[in-house]
């Protein structure tokens, strides 16, 4: 069986060699590297396609990685994609303090970081962060969502769901929940918090001992819409999976905008849901990817995409514009 | 036969070194001192944590919990140089902390003893435990401490002992010890032939008079205390506290044990079979980036070479049990 080992590394040495390969025009190339966190949500998937799409369209070379959610694994993938001389980096971390060295050892070698969806924590400043504005977007969409809810007489028995506590974005998405909850005590009566961790598993236990707790509740409100499925499952369970207008539905405001978000929209289960530009954010990071290799740099350092609030109200006139409107049926 | 001798027992040893000239040929930027600087320091966190693991393959158990103690000693050091009441001087905050990442390590590794040899569980069980408790633990205490799951600000002269800058060569030389010592406590002491001796056959061990259960609960211990010498040096390497830490890490430890050709059914192999181990998988991963490979294609090549090394290691095993039976 010891041959089965060496056959395979020879077979993979062997590939090395023929695979190695920077040609010469391939060495004039910009070449971008780009560390995902893991694809774990459409939202990710969506956004690693625009990227690799772009890099394609454009004409230069892009080293993808993934650190399958460890944010060590990252940092050392981000060393080597240092050491292979890329460029530039464009980086979605998993962790926004334990990428801080990254990013050190990037500007330490010459090389510009790009942060893409997620931003880095304490003092270094990346060239460039891309971001959706989750608080803003988390706020707008409950505003509208509470406004609707005065102007029908309604209130509402809430369970919000939190994402990561290491994710930024899930914590400017809970501070815009919370600040529009705030301004609206009369509508918003909040049962339940629950932390998820991004995780279907925690989500589903935390929703359904909410609910048990709390037969009445008629609102939750979840910062990704990758959360539909536990959402879904525990609603069915309690018999209250309805439509609007029919009797036990549980209204839903969610965030993200993908297919299964823009679905439930369309269907009539969910109310409104704040939809990130993932297509339109990867296709930025790119963009000045390829300028800052090229020695430009941004005026300001923080790009902030404003999203689109899609709601039953305005479906017809913004649903389109969504990323994951295609996915509609 | 001399030279098939030779190429049969430094397989690894000779496929690293192959791997190593193949890579210097035709990967590009894989020899510049940056990436080789690279290379080894990635390789230290894994040889220390590795090593610890591999005393107790060699008894024929395994321990899950390692990876926990890095998360937890992570977390709990970078409280105390960074938040608690001794950050303000990190003369005390430093070596406080180092020790007490440690001495988390020995507690794990302890309680793990205790599991295995006074409540008779299973090591597969025990450890699986401790590894769910400790994790948890982890990602409570630093919820509680810092209200995320990561802790930053630390101490610039900590990062000395993750190699940071001029000092890269403190974690290697840290690594290179421990492995030594490990090589030695199992090539020079009664200790270490009473370790293969219980993986080969621990019923016959015991009728012999080999203090099978403090020789189990001491291995225990050791692989905790290096999983805590292994957390100091990648929370050093990292900058913070990091309560995932080595989530997705055992796969590598496991397969650089396994293809260094330490046998997972205990009895056979040792520390230079994990060290070449190590630097092998390190060298695989380190070059599948440089070469921009996909990475579903460095996991499938890993999950291969893993089979295939553990394939042959039970081969091998039921061919000579085949054989002395016949016999």
């Amino acid at each position: 069986m010891k041959k089965l080992i060496v056959i395979l590394t020879l077979v993979l040495l062997a590939g090395m060699a023929f695979a190695n390969g920077d040609s010469d025009a391939d060495d004039e190339m910009i070449h971008i590297g780009l560390s995902m966190d893991s694809l774990e949500s459409a939202f990710w998937v969506a956004n690693y396609d625009a990227m690799v799409a772009e890099a394609e369209k454009q004409g230069v070379k892009m080293t993808s990685i993934m650190a399958e959610g460890d944010a060590v694994k990252q940092n050392q993938q981000i060393e080597n994609l240092i050491a292979s001389g890329v460029d530039v980096i464009i980086c979605a971390p998993k962790d926004g303090a334990a990428i801080a060295t990254s990013v050190k050892k990037a500007q330490d070698a010459g090389i510009p970081m790009i942060m893409n969806n997620r931003p880095v924590q304490g003092d270094i400043v990346p060239a460039l962060t891309v971001l959706s504005d989750n608080q803003v977007m988390a706020y707008d969409v409950l505003t509208w969502f509470a406004k609707k809810a005065v102007s029908e007489g309604k209130t509402y028995k809430t369970i919000l769901l939190i994402g990561n506590l290491a994710d930024e974005n899930a914590a400017e998405r809970q501070k815009g929940h919370e600040a529009a909850m705030v301004e609206y005590p009369q509508v918003f009566d909040v049962v339940s918090r629950i932390p998820t961790e991004w995780n279907h598993e925690i989500a589903l236990k935390g929703l359904q001992n909410a609910l048990q707790a709390n037969p009445d509740v008629n609102l939750v409100i979840t910062p990704s819409d990758f959360l539909y499925p536990p959402i879904k499952s525990s609603l069915e369970s309690a018999g209250k999976w309805a439509k609007i207008g029919e009797p036990n539905h549980v209204a839903i405001v969610s965030f993200d905008g993908d297919g299964v978000g823009m679905q439930m929209l369309k269907d009539g289960y969910s109310e409104a849901d704040a939809a990130q530009d993932a297509t339109g954010t990867g296709v930025i990071c790119v963009d000045w990817a390829i300028k800052l290799a090229n020695g430009e740099s941004p005026s300001e350092v923080l790009f902030k995409d404003a999203g689109i609030i899609v709601t039953v109200d305005n479906w017809d006139e913004k649903a389109s514009l969504v990323w994951g409107y295609a996915d509609v049926k | 036969m001399k030279v098939k001798a030779f190429i049969q027992s430094n397989t690894i040893f000779l496929l690293l070194i192959l791997a190593f000239i193949v890579s210097a040929i035709f990967v590009p930027h894989f020899t510049s001192s940056y990436n080789l600087k690279n290379f080894l320091l990635q390789s230290t966190d894994l040889l220390l944590i590795a090593t610890g693991l591999t005393f107790i393959v060699l008894n024929g158990g395994i321990d899950f919990s390692v990876t926990s103690v890095l998360a937890l000693g992570s977390v709990v050091g970078a409280y105390i140089m960074a938040l608690s009441p001794l950050s303000a001087t990190p003369v005390i905050a430093i070596p406080v902390a180092v020790i007490v990442m440690i001495a988390i390590g020995g507690t794990v590794g302890a309680v793990n003893g205790v599991a295995v040899t006074i409540l008779k569980i299973p090591s597969f069980i025990a450890t699986l435990s401790t590894q769910l408790i400790f994790s948890g633990l982890a990602i409570l205490f630093t919820k509680k401490v810092a209200s995320r799951t990561s802790i930053f600000g630390l101490p610039e002269s900590f990062f000395v002992l993750g190699g940071e800058g001029k000092a890269f060569l403190v974690p290697i030389i840290i690594a290179l010890f421990f492995s030594a010592l490990a090589y030695w406590i199992l090539e020079y002491t009664r200790f270490g032939r009473h370790i293969l001796s219980i993986g080969t056959n621990p019923k016959a061990s015991f009728i012999s008079g080999v203090p099978v259960k403090r020789v189990i609960f001491t291995l225990c211990l050791l692989s905790g205390l290096y999983a805590g010498i292994a957390s100091v040096v990648l929370t050093a390497r990292n900058q913070a506290g990091i309560s995932s830490m080595g989530d997705s890490m055992f796969i590598s430890i496991i397969a650089s044990i396994v293809i260094g050709g330490t046998s997972i059914l205990g009895g056979s192999g040792g520390f230079k079979q994990t060290l070449l181990g190590v630097l092998f998988i390190t060298l695989i991963n380190n070059v599948m980036n440089l070469m921009g490979i996909p990475w579903f294609i460095t996991m499938i090549v890993q999950g291969l070479m893993i089979l295939f090394a553990a394939l042959s290691d039970f081969i091998i095993k039921s061919r000579k049990s085949f054989f002395q039976a016949v016999s």
